[in-house]
């Protein structure tokens, strides 16, 4: 039987230290958090309790709870609430009351997740995005692609985008199920998400784009494990420019701009408050902040997502 | 040092070592002009009846003016062969070579022991030097591996197998393996770390028989995972903990950001840490690129060293030089690196990150291994050569 968090709350010295990490972003950065926090449980005294919603520590002394609130902010970006005790105790508890409440995250199994991405609703988990360029004017782009899960396990997630994404180009080619995909807005340049395997995962084999080499042909977006295999990677895109499709290499993360060089891609990555170091001459951004949209996506040579 | 050994084992590293010296020394008499006189006694050409004890004794015995100390310069190539050089006119040389052609004149004295004169004909001593080492010795191109006609595991079967692995006791299923340094002037290798893993193959064969994980890359990494948890789980206790010393772990990223590992690294402390090698694989790092990200600023906090697993040479070309800074790389030796031509070598030599103290060379599976792994200065080895008997 867990010991109540209310009742250890209650229990706490004066002078201890209450230190509260929300439970966002990948399931990996929560992990860290809470073995570091565990840690400063055992060096200060205290107890880590593993909510829905976030991790709570109650530390007798504050020292190791500060110490582990600053890591934690250093390693995931985000950094921990603390409060001293008992003068935080009210806006702790209620932080720590709605954090027990929160749903948990659904756990799922690799046969629920397959079953989910066959059986959903095209219509809900093939998605089409816009893009512009530039402050205003129409778009100049469209992207299908799978919808997101949001799943807080990227393994699970890339396995969902493998098997959403052949089920998109499948229907694409499909004459009864193309029309339960989102309309193409004619004359926008099509991104088109593929999965790992490329173009060969579609069922007619490769699917023409255009004229060879077009480097403003369609865009074809594959994930950026494809790069695990270099040599299988330059026979992918040689063959996809030869059917006319540009080739564009999905990040999902725009640090990773910063460390690979790789010639004649336009990347594609989740917008984020500040540009990288290394800005490529090709870039989409995904995803539009609201409210505060960054300026540098209007930088030129970057197409970013509007409204639909 | 056995002078009549075909075997390449723990002692061919002293071969190994001659031949890198015998090639450097080539190279030396062309810049400086130096004249020698070199024979090459070709053992590895003495047929099986003579290896016997007594014949033995009787080759030893021809070789005799060689293996006084002040003579000549004796080199033993990998493979069994002796080189002996000498300054002009090296009249010991020919008395061997007349010793050897009357034990044995079945075969031609050209063929057994040819003759050369350095540094007109350096390029044959080093042609003969490298095939000693094998790196002449260019694959056929690898076989793509036969599909094993098995299919692969439905999701639920593999969601079976997960939970299989959670209670499953992996003790016959852990494989260990060195890690060593083999400079080349050290006459022994020195262990760096131990390689702990669990065993893949069998572990899929005994919780999925009949199916086949490699068809299916996202579930065969599923399954790793799973398996790399249960046994840092078995790890992750004060007492094993203790007991892990210089360990190298080869460990999925999404192993490693999880409580298991994480409850070890605790577990570990500073000195423990200190003496932990994680090795991940580059894929992991192209999938999850915020999570490696994250476990680089862990371990640079938490002190210990972290090594990209099994980089393909090309991936690493594409990588900007920061972004590895810090990192080690545990490349995996292919018989195909020796093949190609000037251009081919270059490229991959340039994909080899200069720091070579920060590359392990896994795969060495022959003396080719460790003589293409000291050219480029590498002295960090995985493999049957340096693994002792």
């Amino acid at each position: 039987m867990k010991p109540d968090w209310r009742a250890s709350l209650a229990a706490m010295p004066p002078g201890g230290i209450a230190v509260f990490r929300p439970a966002q972003g990948q399931r990996g950065a929560g992990r860290v958090g809470r073995a570091l926090l565990e840690e400063a449980a055992i060096l200060g005294g205290g107890q880590v309790f593993a909510f829905p919603g976030g991790d709570l520590l109650l530390g007798a002394v504050p020292g190791p709870g500060q110490r582990a609130a600053q890591a934690i902010g250093e390693l995931t970006g985000l950094a921990p609430l603390a409060w001293s005790l008992p003068e935080g105790q009210a806006e702790l508890a209620t932080r720590a009351e709605a954090a027990n409440l929160a749903p948990p995250p659904r756990a799922w199994s690799l046969a629920a997740l397959e079953a989910h991405c066959a059986q959903a609703p095209l219509r809900e988990v093939a998605r089409l995005t816009l893009f512009r360029a530039g402050h205003g004017g129409a778009p100049l782009a469209q992207r299908l692609g799978p919808a997101a899960l949001d799943l807080d396990d990227p393994e699970l997630e890339a396995m969902a985008r493998e098997w959403l994404c052949r089920r998109v180009l499948a229907a694409l080619t499909h004459p009864v199920e193309r029309a339960e995909l989102p309309a193409l807005r004619p004359g926008l340049r099509l991104i088109l998400d593929f999965p790992l395997a490329g173009p060969q995962a579609t069922p007619g084999g490769a699917m023409r784009a255009g004229a060879p080499n077009d480097p403003n042909g369609p865009i074809a977006l594959l994930p950026l494990a494809v790069l695990g295999v270099p040599s299988g990677f330059a026979r992918m895109a040689g063959s996809l420019r030869q059917s006319g499709w540009a080739v564009g290499l999905l990040a999902s993360d725009i640090t990773t701009l910063e460390a690979l060089d790789v010639p004649d891609v336009t990347w594609a990555a989740p917008i984020t408050a500040r540009p990288p170091a290394v800005l490529p001459p090709r870039l989409i951004l995904l995803g539009r902040p609201n409210p505060d949209p960054p300026e540098w996506r209007c930088a030129p040579g970057i197409l970013h997502e509007v409204e639909t | 040092m056995s002078i009549i050994s075909a075997e390449i084992n723990l002692d061919g590293t002293a071969a190994l070592r001659d031949a890198m010296a015998l090639a450097a020394l080539a190279r030396d008499c062309v810049a400086s002009g130096v004249e020698r006189r070199v024979l090459h006694v070709r053992l590895s050409l003495v047929p099986a009846r003579l290896r016997e004890p007594r014949h033995e004794r009787l080759v030893r015995e021809a070789l005799a003016p060689l293996l006084r100390p002040t003579r000549a310069r004796l080199y033993e190539l990998p493979g069994g062969d002796l080189v002996a050089l000498s300054p002009p006119p090296g009249e010991h040389l020919d008395e061997v070579r007349r010793g050897l052609s009357r034990l044995l004149p079945e075969i031609p004295a050209d063929t057994l022991l040819p003759v050369l004169r350095l540094p007109a004909e350096a390029a044959r001593l080093l042609t003969l030097v490298e095939a000693a080492l094998g790196l002449d010795d260019i694959p056929a191109e690898a076989l793509p591996p036969t599909p094993s006609g098995l299919a692969p595991p439905s999701a639920s079967e593999l969601d079976a197998a997960l939970r299989g692995l959670a209670t499953a006791n992996l003790a016959a299923f852990l494989r260990r393996q060195g890690i060593w340094r083999l400079a080349p002037g050290d006459a022994q290798p020195t262990p760096l770390w131990t390689e702990l893993r669990p065993f893949l193959p069998d572990l899929a064969a005994a919780l999925m028989p009949g199916r086949d994980l490699t068809a299916t890359p996202a579930m065969a990494r599923r399954f790793r995972h799973g398996a790399e948890r249960r046994m840092l789980a078995e790890l992750a206790h004060p007492q094993e903990a203790r007991k892990l010393g210089d360990a190298c772990l080869p460990l999925g990223l999404g192993s490693l950001l999880e409580t298991e590992f994480l409850r070890l690294d605790a577990l570990l402390g500073p000195s423990g840490r200190a003496r932990l090698l994680l090795c991940v694989p580059a894929t992991d790092m192209l999938a999850d690129p915020a999570g490696f990200a994250l476990l680089r600023r862990l371990g640079a906090m938490r002190g210990w060293q972290l090594a990209l697993d099994d980089p393909d040479p090309a991936l690493l070309r594409m990588m900007r030089p920061e972004a590895l800074e810090g990192l080690s790389f545990r490349l995996r030796f292919a018989p195909a690196m020796l093949a190609g031509d000037a251009e081919a070598r270059a490229s991959l030599d340039a994909a080899l990150p200069e720091e070579r103290g920060r590359v392990i060379l896994a795969g060495a599976e022959t003396s080719a291994a460790i003589a293409w792994g000291w050219q480029r200065g590498i002295t960090r080895f995985m493999g049957r050569v340096v693994e002792g008997r």
